[in-house]
Protein backbone atom coordinates (compact mmCIF):
# COMPACT_ATOMS: atom_id res chain seq x y z
CA UNK A 1 0.00 0.00 0.00
CA UNK A 2 2.82 2.22 0.86
CA UNK A 3 4.10 1.68 -2.61
CA UNK A 4 0.94 2.21 -4.61
CA UNK A 5 0.74 5.34 -2.01
CA UNK A 6 4.23 6.98 -3.03
CA UNK A 7 4.01 5.87 -6.40
CA UNK A 8 0.51 7.80 -6.32
CA UNK A 9 2.28 10.85 -4.72
CA UNK A 10 5.18 10.86 -7.60
CA UNK A 11 2.86 11.00 -10.20
CA UNK A 12 0.88 13.85 -8.38
CA UNK A 13 3.70 15.48 -8.34
CA UNK A 14 5.17 15.37 -11.68
CA UNK A 15 1.55 16.20 -13.23
CA UNK A 16 1.53 18.85 -10.79
CA UNK A 17 5.03 20.51 -12.16
CA UNK A 18 3.41 19.87 -15.97
CA UNK A 19 0.54 22.12 -14.63
CA UNK A 20 2.78 24.85 -13.04
CA UNK A 21 4.67 25.05 -16.32
CA UNK A 22 1.41 25.53 -18.03
CA UNK A 23 0.65 27.91 -15.46
CA UNK A 24 3.17 30.24 -15.87
CA UNK A 25 2.90 30.27 -19.82
CA UNK A 26 -0.68 29.89 -20.32
CA UNK A 27 -2.18 30.68 -16.69
CA UNK A 28 -0.11 33.93 -16.61
CA UNK A 29 1.31 34.68 -19.90
CA UNK A 30 -1.87 33.80 -21.83
CA UNK A 31 0.46 31.83 -24.46
CA UNK A 32 -1.48 28.13 -24.74
CA UNK A 33 0.63 25.63 -25.39
CA UNK A 34 -1.17 22.59 -26.49
CA UNK A 35 1.95 21.10 -27.16
CA UNK A 36 3.19 21.04 -23.79
CA UNK A 37 3.76 17.25 -23.52
CA UNK A 38 6.68 17.71 -26.79
CA UNK A 39 8.59 19.65 -24.25
CA UNK A 40 7.71 17.31 -21.49
CA UNK A 41 8.71 14.21 -24.07
CA UNK A 42 12.11 15.89 -25.24
CA UNK A 43 13.07 16.60 -21.63
CA UNK A 44 12.66 13.35 -20.43
CA UNK A 45 14.45 11.29 -23.74
CA UNK A 46 17.25 14.11 -22.43
CA UNK A 47 16.71 13.25 -18.93
CA UNK A 48 16.82 9.48 -19.95
CA UNK A 49 19.78 9.49 -22.35
CA UNK A 50 22.09 11.34 -19.90
CA UNK A 51 21.27 8.89 -16.99
CA UNK A 52 21.95 5.99 -19.52
CA UNK A 53 25.46 7.67 -20.52
CA UNK A 54 25.94 7.28 -16.71
CA UNK A 55 25.87 11.41 -15.50
CA UNK A 56 24.91 11.49 -12.41
CA UNK A 57 21.57 12.96 -10.62
CA UNK A 58 22.45 16.44 -10.84
CA UNK A 59 24.01 16.78 -14.69
CA UNK A 60 21.19 15.12 -15.94
CA UNK A 61 18.65 17.34 -13.88
CA UNK A 62 20.55 20.30 -15.73
CA UNK A 63 20.38 18.66 -18.83
CA UNK A 64 16.37 18.38 -18.78
CA UNK A 65 16.25 21.83 -17.61
CA UNK A 66 18.61 23.59 -20.22
CA UNK A 67 16.53 21.13 -22.96
CA UNK A 68 13.20 22.49 -21.69
CA UNK A 69 14.43 26.13 -21.54
CA UNK A 70 16.18 26.34 -25.17
CA UNK A 71 13.24 24.71 -26.63
CA UNK A 72 11.15 27.01 -25.04
CA UNK A 73 12.53 29.97 -25.98
CA UNK A 74 13.26 28.51 -29.69
CA UNK A 75 9.72 27.68 -30.01
CA UNK A 76 8.19 31.06 -28.67
CA UNK A 77 11.11 33.46 -30.23
CA UNK A 78 9.46 32.09 -33.49
CA UNK A 79 6.10 31.46 -33.17
CA UNK A 80 4.82 34.14 -29.88
CA UNK A 81 4.09 36.53 -32.67
CA UNK A 82 1.01 34.66 -33.79
CA UNK A 83 -2.12 35.23 -32.39
CA UNK A 84 -2.92 33.28 -28.94
CA UNK A 85 -5.41 30.25 -31.48
CA UNK A 86 -2.20 30.05 -34.18
CA UNK A 87 0.70 29.99 -31.60
CA UNK A 88 -1.73 27.30 -29.52
CA UNK A 89 -1.28 25.26 -33.01
CA UNK A 90 2.23 26.05 -33.70
CA UNK A 91 3.17 24.43 -30.02
CA UNK A 92 1.08 21.18 -31.27
CA UNK A 93 3.07 21.17 -34.47
CA UNK A 94 5.93 21.53 -32.76
CA UNK A 95 5.13 18.19 -30.29
CA UNK A 96 3.95 16.26 -33.20
CA UNK A 97 7.31 16.79 -34.72
CA UNK A 98 9.32 15.80 -30.78
CA UNK A 99 6.91 12.70 -31.21
CA UNK A 100 7.91 11.64 -34.80
CA UNK A 101 11.18 12.57 -34.13
CA UNK A 102 11.31 10.06 -30.79
CA UNK A 103 9.35 7.71 -32.85
CA UNK A 104 11.87 6.77 -35.60
CA UNK A 105 15.73 7.93 -34.75
CA UNK A 106 16.11 4.63 -33.52
CA UNK A 107 19.97 4.74 -33.32
CA UNK A 108 18.81 7.27 -30.37
CA UNK A 109 15.41 6.96 -29.05
CA UNK A 110 15.05 3.07 -29.30
CA UNK A 111 11.59 4.05 -31.60
CA UNK A 112 8.66 2.97 -30.50
CA UNK A 113 10.73 0.41 -27.88
CA UNK A 114 11.31 3.20 -26.13
CA UNK A 115 14.57 3.32 -23.93
CA UNK A 116 14.49 0.82 -20.67
CA UNK A 117 17.26 0.31 -17.87
CA UNK A 118 16.99 4.08 -17.03
CA UNK A 119 19.31 4.05 -13.85
CA UNK A 120 17.56 5.31 -10.66
CA UNK A 121 19.00 8.30 -9.30
CA UNK A 122 20.24 7.85 -5.21
CA UNK A 123 19.46 4.26 -5.33
CA UNK A 124 22.84 3.22 -3.70
CA UNK A 125 21.40 4.73 -0.35
CA UNK A 126 18.56 2.47 -0.17
CA UNK A 127 16.33 0.11 -1.69
CA UNK A 128 13.06 -1.41 -1.84
CA UNK A 129 10.09 -0.06 -0.11
CA UNK A 130 12.26 2.98 1.74
CA UNK A 131 13.46 3.74 -1.93
CA UNK A 132 10.29 4.71 -2.89
CA UNK A 133 10.07 6.95 -0.03
CA UNK A 134 13.69 8.53 -0.80
CA UNK A 135 12.34 8.56 -4.33
CA UNK A 136 9.13 10.34 -3.33
CA UNK A 137 11.25 12.72 -0.68
CA UNK A 138 13.72 13.49 -3.46
CA UNK A 139 10.69 14.44 -6.21
CA UNK A 140 8.88 16.67 -3.29
CA UNK A 141 12.13 18.84 -3.11
CA UNK A 142 12.86 19.35 -6.41
CA UNK A 143 8.74 20.51 -6.76
CA UNK A 144 8.76 22.26 -4.19
CA UNK A 145 12.13 24.26 -5.12
CA UNK A 146 10.11 24.85 -8.93
CA UNK A 147 7.16 25.70 -6.62
CA UNK A 148 9.31 28.61 -4.99
CA UNK A 149 10.60 29.59 -8.29
CA UNK A 150 7.16 30.08 -10.07
CA UNK A 151 5.64 31.93 -7.18
CA UNK A 152 8.27 34.57 -6.56
CA UNK A 153 8.28 35.00 -10.48
CA UNK A 154 4.38 35.31 -9.96
CA UNK A 155 4.16 37.96 -7.57
CA UNK A 156 7.36 39.89 -8.72
CA UNK A 157 6.79 42.78 -11.67
CA UNK A 158 7.76 40.27 -14.16
CA UNK A 159 4.76 38.40 -12.94
CA UNK A 160 2.29 41.84 -13.25
CA UNK A 161 3.54 42.60 -16.81
CA UNK A 162 3.08 39.02 -17.56
CA UNK A 163 -0.36 39.35 -16.59
CA UNK A 164 -0.90 42.87 -18.25
CA UNK A 165 -0.08 41.70 -21.34
CA UNK A 166 -2.62 38.30 -21.00
CA UNK A 167 -5.26 40.87 -20.46
CA UNK A 168 -4.23 43.08 -23.29
CA UNK A 169 -0.94 42.99 -25.31
CA UNK A 170 -1.46 46.41 -27.16
CA UNK A 171 -1.72 47.92 -24.01
CA UNK A 172 1.03 46.35 -22.77
CA UNK A 173 3.13 47.58 -25.50
CA UNK A 174 1.53 50.94 -25.28
CA UNK A 175 3.41 51.06 -21.81
CA UNK A 176 6.35 50.57 -23.08
CA UNK A 177 6.82 46.65 -22.36
CA UNK A 178 8.48 44.46 -25.16
CA UNK A 179 5.84 42.11 -25.82
CA UNK A 180 7.85 39.50 -27.93
CA UNK A 181 10.95 39.52 -25.13
CA UNK A 182 8.46 38.91 -22.05
CA UNK A 183 6.76 35.92 -23.86
CA UNK A 184 9.93 34.05 -24.45
CA UNK A 185 11.25 34.60 -20.85
CA UNK A 186 7.69 33.23 -19.55
CA UNK A 187 7.58 30.51 -22.09
CA UNK A 188 11.48 29.43 -21.19
CA UNK A 189 10.63 29.58 -17.43
CA UNK A 190 7.69 27.05 -18.28
CA UNK A 191 10.31 24.83 -20.12
CA UNK A 192 12.71 24.65 -16.91
CA UNK A 193 10.02 23.57 -14.93
CA UNK A 194 9.13 21.08 -17.35
CA UNK A 195 13.20 19.98 -17.74
CA UNK A 196 12.53 18.98 -13.91
CA UNK A 197 9.08 16.98 -14.58
CA UNK A 198 11.05 15.46 -17.41
CA UNK A 199 13.84 14.01 -15.24
CA UNK A 200 11.40 13.16 -12.44
CA UNK A 201 9.08 11.12 -15.16
CA UNK A 202 12.36 9.53 -16.51
CA UNK A 203 13.86 8.24 -13.68
CA UNK A 204 11.11 7.04 -11.63
CA UNK A 205 9.68 4.96 -13.97
CA UNK A 206 13.28 3.83 -15.52
CA UNK A 207 11.30 2.96 -19.35
CA UNK A 208 10.14 5.82 -21.36
CA UNK A 209 8.06 5.32 -24.49
CA UNK A 210 6.72 7.48 -27.41
CA UNK A 211 2.85 6.75 -25.91
CA UNK A 212 3.56 7.95 -22.72
CA UNK A 213 3.72 11.64 -24.29
CA UNK A 214 -0.07 11.90 -25.45
CA UNK A 215 -2.18 14.74 -25.67
CA UNK A 216 -3.89 13.44 -22.39
CA UNK A 217 -0.73 15.07 -20.78
CA UNK A 218 -1.52 18.38 -21.93
CA UNK A 219 -5.24 17.58 -21.20
CA UNK A 220 -4.57 17.00 -17.47
CA UNK A 221 -2.45 19.79 -16.79
CA UNK A 222 -4.77 22.37 -18.25
CA UNK A 223 -7.67 20.37 -15.64
CA UNK A 224 -5.66 21.52 -13.14
CA UNK A 225 -4.93 24.70 -14.07
CA UNK A 226 -8.78 25.39 -14.66
CA UNK A 227 -9.67 23.57 -11.39
CA UNK A 228 -7.33 25.61 -9.42
CA UNK A 229 -7.84 28.86 -11.07
CA UNK A 230 -5.95 30.04 -13.60
CA UNK A 231 -3.04 32.36 -12.32
CA UNK A 232 -2.72 30.59 -9.15
CA UNK A 233 0.23 28.45 -8.25
CA UNK A 234 -1.67 27.45 -5.29
CA UNK A 235 -4.60 26.69 -6.63
CA UNK A 236 -3.15 24.40 -9.56
CA UNK A 237 -1.42 22.01 -6.84
CA UNK A 238 -4.96 21.35 -5.90
CA UNK A 239 -6.02 20.72 -8.96
CA UNK A 240 -3.71 18.52 -9.88
CA UNK A 241 -4.55 16.79 -6.95
CA UNK A 242 -8.25 15.97 -7.28
CA UNK A 243 -7.46 15.61 -11.00
CA UNK A 244 -5.42 12.43 -9.91
CA UNK A 245 -7.73 11.57 -7.08
CA UNK A 246 -10.48 11.28 -9.75
CA UNK A 247 -8.32 9.70 -12.34
CA UNK A 248 -7.29 6.83 -9.40
CA UNK A 249 -10.34 7.03 -7.78
CA UNK A 250 -12.65 6.04 -11.08
CA UNK A 251 -10.45 2.52 -10.98
CA UNK A 252 -12.54 1.45 -8.51
CA UNK A 253 -15.70 1.70 -10.58
CA UNK A 254 -15.35 -1.39 -11.20
CA UNK A 255 -15.75 -2.51 -7.78
CA UNK A 256 -19.01 -0.76 -7.46
CA UNK A 257 -20.51 -1.55 -10.36
CA UNK A 258 -19.86 -5.04 -11.31
CA UNK A 259 -22.01 -4.92 -13.83
CA UNK A 260 -19.63 -3.50 -15.80
CA UNK A 261 -17.06 -5.56 -18.18
CA UNK A 262 -13.79 -3.55 -18.58
CA UNK A 263 -14.35 -1.56 -21.28
CA UNK A 264 -17.38 0.24 -20.26
CA UNK A 265 -15.87 0.82 -16.82
CA UNK A 266 -13.16 2.14 -18.77
CA UNK A 267 -15.08 4.48 -20.61
CA UNK A 268 -17.13 5.65 -17.67
CA UNK A 269 -14.40 6.45 -16.00
CA UNK A 270 -13.95 9.15 -18.73
CA UNK A 271 -16.98 10.25 -19.03
CA UNK A 272 -17.28 10.98 -15.10
CA UNK A 273 -14.04 12.70 -15.56
CA UNK A 274 -15.57 14.86 -18.81
CA UNK A 275 -18.80 15.37 -16.79
CA UNK A 276 -16.42 17.01 -13.60
CA UNK A 277 -15.00 19.29 -16.16
CA UNK A 278 -17.70 20.30 -17.18
CA UNK A 279 -19.90 20.80 -14.50
CA UNK A 280 -16.59 23.20 -13.55
CA UNK A 281 -16.53 25.60 -16.11
CA UNK A 282 -20.44 26.10 -15.63
CA UNK A 283 -20.36 26.67 -11.51
CA UNK A 284 -16.49 27.63 -11.15
CA UNK A 285 -15.47 29.05 -14.12
CA UNK A 286 -12.41 30.75 -12.20
CA UNK A 287 -11.88 27.64 -10.37
CA UNK A 288 -11.36 27.50 -6.60
CA UNK A 289 -8.17 30.11 -6.36
CA UNK A 290 -7.75 33.27 -6.96
CA UNK A 291 -4.95 34.45 -8.74
CA UNK A 292 -2.31 36.64 -6.63
CA UNK A 293 -3.39 40.20 -6.58
CA UNK A 294 -1.37 42.66 -4.52
CA UNK A 295 -2.71 44.35 -1.23
CA UNK A 296 -1.17 47.59 0.27
CA UNK A 297 -2.15 49.23 3.52
CA UNK A 298 -4.29 52.56 3.08
CA UNK A 299 -4.01 53.33 6.97
CA UNK A 300 -3.69 56.72 5.98
CA UNK A 301 -6.53 57.71 3.96
CA UNK A 302 -10.32 57.39 4.71
CA UNK B 1 6.63 68.79 -29.58
CA UNK B 2 4.87 66.91 -32.15
CA UNK B 3 5.07 67.74 -36.17
CA UNK B 4 3.04 65.58 -38.39
CA UNK B 5 3.58 66.28 -42.12
CA UNK B 6 2.63 64.31 -45.30
CA UNK B 7 1.20 60.92 -42.84
CA UNK B 8 -0.49 58.82 -45.51
CA UNK B 9 -2.13 55.44 -44.76
CA UNK B 10 -3.86 53.36 -47.48
CA UNK B 11 -5.61 50.51 -46.34
CA UNK B 12 -5.40 48.82 -49.52
CA UNK B 13 -5.98 51.10 -52.57
CA UNK B 14 -8.62 53.27 -49.63
CA UNK B 15 -6.62 56.84 -48.77
CA UNK B 16 -7.64 56.80 -45.08
CA UNK B 17 -5.01 59.17 -43.76
CA UNK B 18 -3.47 61.78 -45.94
CA UNK B 19 -2.92 64.48 -43.81
CA UNK B 20 -0.41 67.50 -44.70
CA UNK B 21 0.65 69.39 -42.00
CA UNK B 22 -0.31 68.76 -37.88
CA UNK B 23 1.81 70.99 -35.32
CA UNK B 24 0.67 69.80 -31.61
CA UNK B 25 2.47 72.68 -29.59
CA UNK B 26 4.31 71.77 -26.31
CA UNK B 27 1.91 72.11 -23.12
CA UNK B 28 -1.40 72.47 -24.75
CA UNK B 29 -4.58 70.66 -25.77
CA UNK B 30 -4.59 70.16 -29.17
CA UNK B 31 -8.09 68.56 -30.42
CA UNK B 32 -8.35 66.98 -33.38
CA UNK B 33 -12.47 66.23 -34.66
CA UNK B 34 -14.09 65.58 -37.50
CA UNK B 35 -17.32 63.12 -38.88
CA UNK B 36 -17.20 59.36 -38.12
CA UNK B 37 -14.73 57.83 -40.66
CA UNK B 38 -12.95 61.23 -40.95
CA UNK B 39 -9.66 58.77 -40.02
CA UNK B 40 -9.39 60.57 -36.46
CA UNK B 41 -8.55 56.87 -35.37
CA UNK B 42 -6.38 55.75 -37.51
CA UNK B 43 -4.54 58.99 -37.17
CA UNK B 44 -3.95 58.00 -33.73
CA UNK B 45 -3.15 54.21 -34.63
CA UNK B 46 -0.44 55.64 -36.86
CA UNK B 47 1.19 57.98 -34.79
CA UNK B 48 0.92 55.42 -31.72
CA UNK B 49 2.27 52.51 -33.58
CA UNK B 50 0.09 50.54 -33.83
CA UNK B 51 -0.09 50.89 -37.63
CA UNK B 52 2.35 51.82 -39.98
CA UNK B 53 2.47 54.57 -42.21
CA UNK B 54 2.88 54.63 -46.26
CA UNK B 55 4.24 57.87 -45.83
CA UNK B 56 5.16 60.70 -44.50
CA UNK B 57 6.70 61.70 -41.30
CA UNK B 58 6.29 62.06 -37.34
CA UNK B 59 8.64 64.41 -35.48
CA UNK B 60 8.71 64.37 -31.37
CA UNK B 61 11.00 67.08 -30.01
CA UNK B 62 12.35 67.41 -33.11
CA UNK B 63 13.04 62.88 -33.29
CA UNK B 64 11.75 61.03 -36.12
CA UNK B 65 9.63 58.64 -34.89
CA UNK B 66 7.67 57.85 -37.63
CA UNK B 67 6.77 54.44 -37.79
CA UNK B 68 7.96 53.28 -33.97
CA UNK B 69 6.45 50.12 -32.47
CA UNK B 70 4.48 50.98 -29.36
CA UNK B 71 7.16 50.23 -27.09
CA UNK B 72 9.59 52.62 -28.13
CA UNK B 73 7.45 55.12 -28.35
CA UNK B 74 6.08 54.99 -24.81
CA UNK B 75 9.93 55.12 -24.27
CA UNK B 76 10.49 58.12 -26.06
CA UNK B 77 7.44 59.81 -23.90
CA UNK B 78 4.69 59.49 -26.46
CA UNK B 79 1.59 57.38 -24.67
CA UNK B 80 -1.94 56.98 -26.31
CA UNK B 81 -5.01 55.97 -24.70
CA UNK B 82 -8.21 53.91 -26.54
CA UNK B 83 -11.61 55.07 -27.31
CA UNK B 84 -12.92 52.37 -25.72
CA UNK B 85 -11.28 52.06 -22.13
CA UNK B 86 -8.75 48.97 -22.36
CA UNK B 87 -8.00 48.59 -18.74
CA UNK B 88 -6.33 45.44 -17.40
CA UNK B 89 -9.55 44.19 -16.08
CA UNK B 90 -7.46 41.24 -14.12
CA UNK B 91 -4.98 43.21 -12.42
CA UNK B 92 -5.80 45.57 -9.24
CA UNK B 93 -6.34 49.59 -10.11
CA UNK B 94 -2.71 49.86 -7.96
CA UNK B 95 -1.08 47.46 -10.00
CA UNK B 96 -2.31 48.76 -13.38
CA UNK B 97 -0.46 51.63 -12.15
CA UNK B 98 2.36 49.95 -10.84
CA UNK B 99 3.01 48.14 -14.23
CA UNK B 100 3.27 51.13 -16.04
CA UNK B 101 6.34 52.22 -14.58
CA UNK B 102 9.10 51.88 -16.53
CA UNK B 103 12.48 50.19 -15.97
CA UNK B 104 11.92 48.17 -13.09
CA UNK B 105 14.54 45.69 -12.13
CA UNK B 106 11.99 43.56 -10.91
CA UNK B 107 10.34 42.56 -14.94
CA UNK B 108 13.81 40.42 -15.26
CA UNK B 109 13.32 36.86 -14.68
CA UNK B 110 17.07 36.50 -13.14
CA UNK B 111 16.57 39.83 -10.89
CA UNK B 112 13.19 39.11 -10.01
CA UNK B 113 14.49 35.53 -8.33
CA UNK B 114 17.84 37.34 -6.79
CA UNK B 115 17.84 41.01 -6.24
CA UNK B 116 14.51 40.46 -3.71
CA UNK B 117 15.81 43.59 -1.88
CA UNK B 118 15.97 46.52 -3.89
CA UNK B 119 13.20 45.06 -5.51
CA UNK B 120 11.11 45.39 -2.59
CA UNK B 121 12.95 49.20 -2.48
CA UNK B 122 11.77 49.74 -6.33
CA UNK B 123 8.05 48.78 -5.64
CA UNK B 124 7.85 50.69 -2.81
CA UNK B 125 8.73 54.08 -4.51
CA UNK B 126 6.33 52.45 -7.08
CA UNK B 127 3.71 52.49 -5.23
CA UNK B 128 4.46 55.93 -3.67
CA UNK B 129 4.19 57.46 -7.13
CA UNK B 130 0.83 55.39 -7.84
CA UNK B 131 -0.53 56.68 -4.57
CA UNK B 132 0.44 59.99 -4.85
CA UNK B 133 -1.44 60.17 -8.69
CA UNK B 134 -4.32 58.07 -7.49
CA UNK B 135 -5.08 60.05 -4.36
CA UNK B 136 -5.51 63.05 -6.56
CA UNK B 137 -8.66 61.64 -8.35
CA UNK B 138 -9.85 59.50 -4.83
CA UNK B 139 -9.01 56.53 -6.54
CA UNK B 140 -6.51 55.31 -3.76
CA UNK B 141 -9.08 54.07 -1.50
CA UNK B 142 -10.54 51.69 -4.57
CA UNK B 143 -6.61 50.62 -5.14
CA UNK B 144 -7.38 46.81 -4.37
CA UNK B 145 -10.34 46.80 -6.23
CA UNK B 146 -9.91 45.24 -9.63
CA UNK B 147 -9.71 47.62 -12.68
CA UNK B 148 -13.24 45.99 -14.30
CA UNK B 149 -15.47 47.21 -11.15
CA UNK B 150 -14.52 50.99 -12.79
CA UNK B 151 -17.35 52.78 -13.99
CA UNK B 152 -16.44 53.90 -17.24
CA UNK B 153 -15.50 57.66 -16.33
CA UNK B 154 -12.91 55.93 -13.81
CA UNK B 155 -11.31 53.87 -16.35
CA UNK B 156 -11.02 56.82 -18.39
CA UNK B 157 -9.04 58.29 -15.52
CA UNK B 158 -7.06 55.22 -14.85
CA UNK B 159 -6.08 55.12 -18.60
CA UNK B 160 -4.74 58.71 -18.02
CA UNK B 161 -3.18 58.07 -15.02
CA UNK B 162 -1.46 55.00 -16.28
CA UNK B 163 0.01 56.96 -18.73
CA UNK B 164 1.26 59.29 -16.06
CA UNK B 165 3.53 56.94 -14.74
CA UNK B 166 5.37 57.07 -17.51
CA UNK B 167 6.25 60.51 -16.73
CA UNK B 168 5.48 61.43 -20.82
CA UNK B 169 5.31 64.19 -22.98
CA UNK B 170 2.23 63.60 -25.07
CA UNK B 171 -0.68 62.07 -24.17
CA UNK B 172 -3.04 60.76 -27.31
CA UNK B 173 -6.22 60.25 -26.21
CA UNK B 174 -8.80 58.75 -28.46
CA UNK B 175 -12.35 60.13 -27.00
CA UNK B 176 -11.95 60.48 -23.28
CA UNK B 177 -15.84 61.71 -23.20
CA UNK B 178 -17.08 58.31 -24.91
CA UNK B 179 -19.15 56.27 -21.96
CA UNK B 180 -18.51 59.06 -19.02
CA UNK B 181 -21.39 59.95 -17.11
CA UNK B 182 -21.59 64.19 -17.63
CA UNK B 183 -20.26 64.25 -13.64
CA UNK B 184 -17.59 62.37 -14.24
CA UNK B 185 -16.76 64.07 -17.63
CA UNK B 186 -16.41 67.24 -15.30
CA UNK B 187 -13.78 65.44 -12.88
CA UNK B 188 -12.04 64.31 -16.18
CA UNK B 189 -12.00 68.00 -17.58
CA UNK B 190 -10.20 69.15 -14.24
CA UNK B 191 -7.67 66.47 -14.23
CA UNK B 192 -6.52 66.91 -17.78
CA UNK B 193 -6.23 70.64 -17.29
CA UNK B 194 -3.97 70.24 -13.99
CA UNK B 195 -2.15 67.85 -16.11
CA UNK B 196 -1.43 70.35 -18.57
CA UNK B 197 -1.10 73.28 -16.30
CA UNK B 198 1.74 71.21 -15.17
CA UNK B 199 3.53 70.86 -18.80
CA UNK B 200 1.70 67.54 -20.15
CA UNK B 201 1.05 67.83 -23.64
CA UNK B 202 -2.09 66.47 -25.08
CA UNK B 203 -3.81 65.23 -28.64
CA UNK B 204 -7.78 64.52 -28.12
CA UNK B 205 -10.11 62.94 -30.55
CA UNK B 206 -13.22 63.82 -29.65
CA UNK B 207 -17.48 64.61 -30.42
CA UNK B 208 -18.21 66.06 -27.27
CA UNK B 209 -18.29 69.20 -28.45
CA UNK B 210 -18.37 70.75 -24.96
CA UNK B 211 -15.67 68.78 -23.60
CA UNK B 212 -13.70 70.03 -26.86
CA UNK B 213 -14.41 73.36 -25.53
CA UNK B 214 -13.65 73.37 -22.12
CA UNK B 215 -10.07 71.61 -23.00
CA UNK B 216 -8.88 72.66 -26.43
CA UNK B 217 -6.32 75.23 -27.16
CA UNK B 218 -6.54 74.43 -30.72
CA UNK B 219 -8.50 72.67 -33.04
CA UNK B 220 -7.67 70.82 -36.20
CA UNK B 221 -10.73 69.45 -38.47
CA UNK B 222 -10.56 66.12 -40.21
CA UNK B 223 -12.50 64.75 -43.48
CA UNK B 224 -11.78 62.25 -45.73
CA UNK B 225 -8.56 62.08 -43.76
CA UNK B 226 -7.01 64.99 -44.42
CA UNK B 227 -7.28 68.18 -42.28
CA UNK B 228 -9.43 71.25 -43.64
CA UNK B 229 -8.66 73.79 -41.21
CA UNK B 230 -7.48 74.70 -37.00
CA UNK B 231 -8.71 77.33 -35.44
CA UNK B 232 -9.84 78.16 -31.73
CA UNK B 233 -13.15 76.78 -30.91
CA UNK B 234 -14.72 79.84 -31.85
CA UNK B 235 -13.36 80.05 -35.30
CA UNK B 236 -13.83 76.08 -35.93
CA UNK B 237 -17.33 76.02 -34.97
CA UNK B 238 -18.48 79.21 -37.04
CA UNK B 239 -16.81 78.21 -40.57
CA UNK B 240 -19.27 77.23 -43.45
CA UNK B 241 -17.47 74.61 -44.46
CA UNK B 242 -17.11 72.71 -41.09
CA UNK B 243 -20.68 72.84 -40.89
CA UNK B 244 -21.11 71.64 -43.75
CA UNK B 245 -18.81 69.15 -43.35
CA UNK B 246 -20.51 67.42 -40.22
CA UNK B 247 -24.29 68.18 -41.38
CA UNK B 248 -24.20 68.05 -45.14
CA UNK B 249 -24.60 70.87 -47.62
CA UNK B 250 -27.72 72.90 -46.40
CA UNK B 251 -29.90 73.00 -49.96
Amino acid sequence: MIGYLTAILVVVLISALVALALNLQWGQAGMVNFGIFGFFAATSYVAALSSLAGYPLLISLVLAILTGVALSALVALVSARLREDYFAIATLAFAEAVRLFLLNETWLTGGANGLPGIPRPLSAYSSGQSYELLFFVMALVLAAICFAFAEALTKSPFGRVLRALREDDLVAATLGKHVLSFRIWAFSAGGAILGVAGYLHSSYFGYIDPTQFGAFVTAYAFMAVIAGGRGSNTGLLFGAVSVMVLLEGTRFLKDLMPFLDAGQAASLRLILIGAGLILLLIYKPQGFFREHRLRVDKGDTK
Amino acid sequence: MLKISGLTKMFGAYRALNVGNIDIPRAQITGIIGPNGAGKTTLFNTIGGALRPNAGTVLLDGGDVTGLSPHRLAAKGLIRTFQISRDLSALTILENLLVARPGQLGEGVVSALFARRKIRAEEEAAIEQARSLLQRVDLWRLADQSASSLSGGQKKLLEVLRAMMLSPKLILLDEPAAGVAPTMEGVLCDFILELKAEGVTFAIVEHDMEMVKRLCDDIYVLTEGREMMHGTYEQVTTDPRVLNAFLGSMV
